[in-house]
């Protein structure tokens, strides 16, 4: 089944704006309605559903979470130290995470989990030094302080794709609108008519486009 | 097109039909120059990316992922003892304690109100040994405090085998002397009346 990313799915909610989602039904994710059962039951008071719906979805991004570890920390952790963070995050979603999240979208999920993975990385760097008594700089001031008063709530994760996506060229945006109803790269060529280096090309240049766009939103 | 968004895309195809695309495998497909390129088209795929529907092998393979299991098990772990998170679920569940006394002793039939509620002040202020919680008891809180999964204490280990004796030296006479009162007098005082439901289930261990 195909669906639209629960993150533009929020977005498009009162946009009447449905450019290239024309003839697919705005049916959540999956990961979207686990969130969304998490919600319900955690507004039930139903603790054991809560937390059952939210375990899954963590688990459903462990790979989410072990890559934007790789990622963070090329160069800077060992394979040890990698999966150290790893598994900080996991245990600080799994628990902090679970009771302080307040968005209600996937998109402010995933910022979210973005945020606690790069402390989870700093956090691993910090002990790491502190055993090690590695003395290069690992984070910068305004990291670290930023460290201190974590608050992953107070990321904007909903509102970025919004905002970012209708700035993009049009193929660009087309080809990442259908990637996030989770088309595969077959179904876009059909569906825009393209070759699959086109496709692939959009794509990549649309990421970059976003990487630089969410540097300005997050300014 | 460049070698980066070719990779970049079997990447994302690769994360789409949840086949678990490992970074440092498509990393090392481009050249050391262009791998930081690489890596920030992952990373902001992976700020937008759906979460994939992995195969049920993928499913089961996550769930084995020994980071994940390391973290449940932690995650387990952090969970405060009872005496200490019972007073933050009943208020979760927006209950006092007489409110959960009063659910209590409907369900069990128990018609002492104040004295569940000393019972349950008992527990929350950590004067009551958890571990002599009946699971009736646990399973109603559980289900009265909106269905938090409370989870019994650890059973004690089991008692050391015992030891065989030996004759008794001298000075252990006086030992002998001084238990043998104390059974004389435990044999005299009048026996403990005995266990109402409401005792059982708070002093009755998990069978009581």
């Amino acid at each position: 089944m195909r669906h639209a990313y629960p993150f533009r799915r929020q977005i498009r909610k009162g946009a009447a704006d449905s450019r290239v989602c024309e003839g697919h039904p705005p049916v959540a994710g999956h990961d979207a309605l686990l969130l969304q059962r998490f919600l319900l039951a955690r507004r039930r008071r139903d603790e054991a559903a809560a937390r059952a719906a939210w375990s899954e979805l963590v688990e459903l991004n462990f790979d989410r979470v072990a890559t934007l570890v790789r990622l963070e920390s090329r160069g800077r952790l060992s394979a040890e130290e990698r999966d150290d963070a790893v598994q900080r995050a996991l245990v600080t979603m799994l628990t902090r995470f679970m009771d302080t999240f307040r968005g209600t979208s996937m998109g402010e999920w995933v910022s979210a989990t973005r945020t606690l993975v790069h402390f989870a990385c700093v956090d691993t760097q910090r002990r790491a030094a502190a055993v090690s008594g590695r003395t290069e700089e690992l984070t910068d001031d305004a990291e670290a302080e930023v460290a201190d008063e974590r608050d992953p709530l107070l990321e904007r994760g909903a509102a970025f794709l919004d905002w970012a996506l209708p700035q993009l060229a049009e193929r660009r945006r087309e080809v990442i609108e259908l990637d996030l109803q989770e088309l595969t790269t077959e179904e876009i060529q059909e569906r825009l008519g393209v070759s699959r280096d086109v496709v692939y090309a959009a794509r990549s240049r649309a990421l970059k486009d976003l990487a630089k766009l969410r540097e300005e939103f997050e300014a | 097109m460049s070698t980066v968004d070719d990779i970049l895309g079997e990447f994302i195809d690769a994360w789409k039909a949840g086949e678990r695309p490992d970074l440092d495998a498509f990393l090392e497909r481009v050249p050391a120059a262009e791998r930081d390129g690489l890596a920030a088209g992952v990373a902001a795929w992976l700020h937008i990316a759906p979460t994939p529907e992995h195969p049920p092998a993928a499913r089961a393979a996550i769930s084995a992922e020994p980071a994940m299991q390391a973290a449940r098990r932690a995650a387990e772990a952090l969970r405060p003892p009872l005496p200490e998170s019972l007073p933050v679920l009943r208020e979760r569940a927006g209950l006092g304690v007489r409110d959960v006394a009063a659910r209590l002793a409907e369900r069990f039939g128990l018609a002492d109100r104040d004295r569940t509620v000393a019972y349950l002040e008992r527990l929350e202020r950590g004067d009551l040994d958890a571990g002599r919680l009946s699971r009736r008891l646990v399973d109603a809180l559980s289900e009265t405090l909106g269905g938090v999964r409370i989870a019994l204490p650890s059973p004690p280990a089991p008692a050391a085998p015992s030891q065989a004796f030996f004759r008794a030296d001298d000075e252990a006479e006086d030992w002998i002397v001084q238990d043998i009162d104390a059974l004389s007098r435990a044999a005299l005082a009048s026996a403990p009346a005995p266990m109402d439901e409401l005792d059982r289930l708070f002093l009755g261990g998990p069978d009581g």
